[in-house]
């Protein structure tokens, strides 16, 4: 079944095509990547597909209905969305904030229904946030607060999560705990569609990869399919070495090509 | 009711007994009842239901009109600093104020002069609204309504140059620091409705500003419509400021000091802030105005200046020690 399609998306700024008639679809389950350059438009092609972005052209359809036609509570129940932005204004306890992930479902801190607070609670575990319950999340590392942020947003306990570069500045073990734990979300149902900018982990992680290269998708299949070194010197301007080892397929960049 | 609130509840009502009971003839408590239940002096009962009580009230509404707006402004633009002056509806509010002043229009009825800081608020409420519509960054929102405050204090400036004689200047002057000195329950029944009308509004977009804390994206990303969000915390704390201005002329930074001091006690959460902000500016207020009034002064020192007295340090003092996490 499709969860998301996206036909024919474009988006201008300033006369310059930031996206350029994209396509893709998305079912059930599974982990797809989309990578890209700086500037090639991932940021925008996701906020296009979320319907927080009007189109120039083209439609995003959620479930075969208009995603801009549709009311924010609703699209949000749907669609559980992880922007770059980290920035939290207060001090607030963890478990306040994962709260926020139940919005869209009339939750709020100090009214939480017994289905939300179940959903904090898994989310929470799901995270490993046991224990950090009532931590000001001013105190946390950078990896603890990235998975606060993913916590807050697998509350809403919606079947689409769409994450924009969520292990941005996170050490190699977070990385790969974050990758890891998407993994195994969109292996139980959930569709997890996720900007990333290592390509390493996209190869080790990603079930699909979609390409995209100034402001167009370039390339969409398996990593196995598309990762290749004439690719990555194409789209990313680097000499690279791909390999199939033990532990999955290897990227080793060489340098700027 | 929390228990926080249970506190302010009764801090606000042991203000408000305590503004009845004293003055320059200090009333028992006796007296008091009697004058309340109809019964006492026609001396007492004036000196409560025509002085006293309306100044108490106008401090309080006052107080909480511009506790709840500081703090919804707080969290619509995630900023600790934020409050009704930086919008620039205070300053348009009094500068139209101030107009009334200078062109003699107050003679022509006791409402001339609040509905024109009302009008002044709601036309500013109204430019900065537009731009929150048009524009998604919450900086240019800050610098327009800093642009505004300027330039209506750069009017107000021209206006008192311009004073046709001293009187004039000085009835600008002192609707300009701020006070609820001498304001009859006429007065109070003439802004109530947009005070009200103003916090309502507040209240019924608290849960957004909840949702707000986590950033404009991530925040439409939960399922906030964040245009309308900001369209109604913008016009309801208009409304409440006009309305505040109306009522006391300027006074500032109890919606900065108010916020600031209960959030550790709603664990941060900006929704649960708004009303025991609005009573804790209440409070203030009240107090404040107690102090003015018993200080032994020549002249009566007007509530404005105590307030920015003491709430201009402590502005400077949580700027200093500002903390925001992840940025």
């Amino acid at each position: 079944m499709t969860i998301l399609s996206a036909m024919g998306l474009s988006y201008r700024a300033d006369e310059r095509a930031l996206v350029d008639n994209a396509s893709f679809q998305l079912g059930e389950g599974g982990f797809t990547m989309l990578i890209g350059p700086n500037g090639s438009g991932k940021t925008t092609l996701l906020r296009l597909a979320l319907g927080l972005l009007r189109p120039a052209a083209g439609r995003a359809l959620l479930c075969g209905k208009d995603m801009s036609a549709l009311p924010a509570a609703a699209r949000a129940r749907s669609v559980a969305y992880l922007p770059q932005g980290r920035s939290l204004a207060w001090p607030q306890p963890v478990r306040d904030v994962v709260a926020l992930g139940r919005f869209a479902h009339g939750g709020a801190v100090g009214q939480l229904a017994a289905a939300d607070r179940q959903a904090i609670e898994m989310a929470m575990q799901d995270c490993g946030l046991t224990g950090f319950e009532n931590r000001a999340v001013d105190t946390l590392s950078g990896g603890e607060l990235a998975r606060v942020h993913i916590a807050r947003a697998l509350a809403g306990q919606a079947p689409l999560l769409m994450a924009d570069e969520p292990i941005a500045a996170l050490d190699p073990h977070y990385q790969h705990d974050v990758m890891q734990l998407f993994r195994t979300l969109s292996r139980s149902g959930r569709t997890v569609l996720s900007v990333v900018h290592d390509l390493g982990l996209a190869a080790l992680y990603a079930d699909r990869l979609i390409w995209m290269q100034g402001g167009r998708i370039v390339a969409d299949g398996s990593p196995a399919d598309t990762m290749t070194a004439a690719r990555l010197r194409d789209v990313f301007g680097v000499s690279a070495e791909v390999r199939q080892t033990a532990h999955g397929l290897q990227v080793d960049i060489h340098g700027a090509a | 009711m929390t228990r926080s609130a249970l506190i302010l509840c009764a801090a606000w009502l042991a203000a408000m007994a305590t503004a009845i009971m004293f003055g320059s003839v200090p009333l028992g408590p006796e007296r008091v009842l009697a004058a309340v239940s109809g019964m006492g002096s026609a001396g007492d009962q004036i000196v409560i239901w025509q002085i006293r009580l309306p100044r108490a009230l106008a401090a309080t509404l006052v107080g909480a009109a511009l506790g709840m707006s500081g703090a919804a402004l707080q969290g619509l633009l995630r900023n600790p600093l934020a409050e009704p002056g930086v919008l620039g509806v205070s300053a348009s509010a009094a500068l139209a104020a101030t107009t009334a002043l200078y062109f003699g229009l107050v003679s022509a009825g006791p409402l001339v002069l609040p509905l024109a800081a009302i009008t002044g608020a709601l036309a500013a409420t109204f430019i900065v609204a537009a731009a929150a519509i048009r524009t998604r960054s919450v900086v240019t929102l800050i610098l327009i309504g800093v642009g505004l405050s300027s330039f209506a204090g750069a009017l107000m400036a021209l206006l008192m140059n311009l004073a046709p004689n001293p009187f004039s200047l000085a009835d600008m002057v002192n609707w300009m620091l701020g006070t609820v000195a001498n304001r009859s329950l006429d007065d109070l029944m003439m802004s109530a409705p947009f005070l009200i009308a103003g916090m309502a509004m507040l209240m019924s977009r608290r849960r957004g500003l909840a949702a707000l804390s986590l950033g404009e994206e991530a925040a439409e990303g939960i399922g906030l419509d964040l245009r309308r969000q900001r369209l109604m915390v913008i016009l309801g704390a208009g409304l409440a400021t006009g309305g505040a201005v109306a009522l006391a002329g300027a006074i500032g930074f109890v919606g900065i000091v108010a916020p600031h001091l209960v959030r550790p006690f709603v664990r941060y959460d900006p929704a649960r802030l708004l009303l025991p902000s609005a009573m804790l500016g209440a409070v203030m207020l009240v107090v404040a105005d107690i102090g003015v009034r018993l200080l032994p002064t020549d002249a009566e020192l007007k509530l404005g200046v105590v307030a920015a007295l003491v709430g201009a340090p402590v502005f400077i003092w949580i700027a200093a020690r500002r903390r925001s996490v992840g940025a």
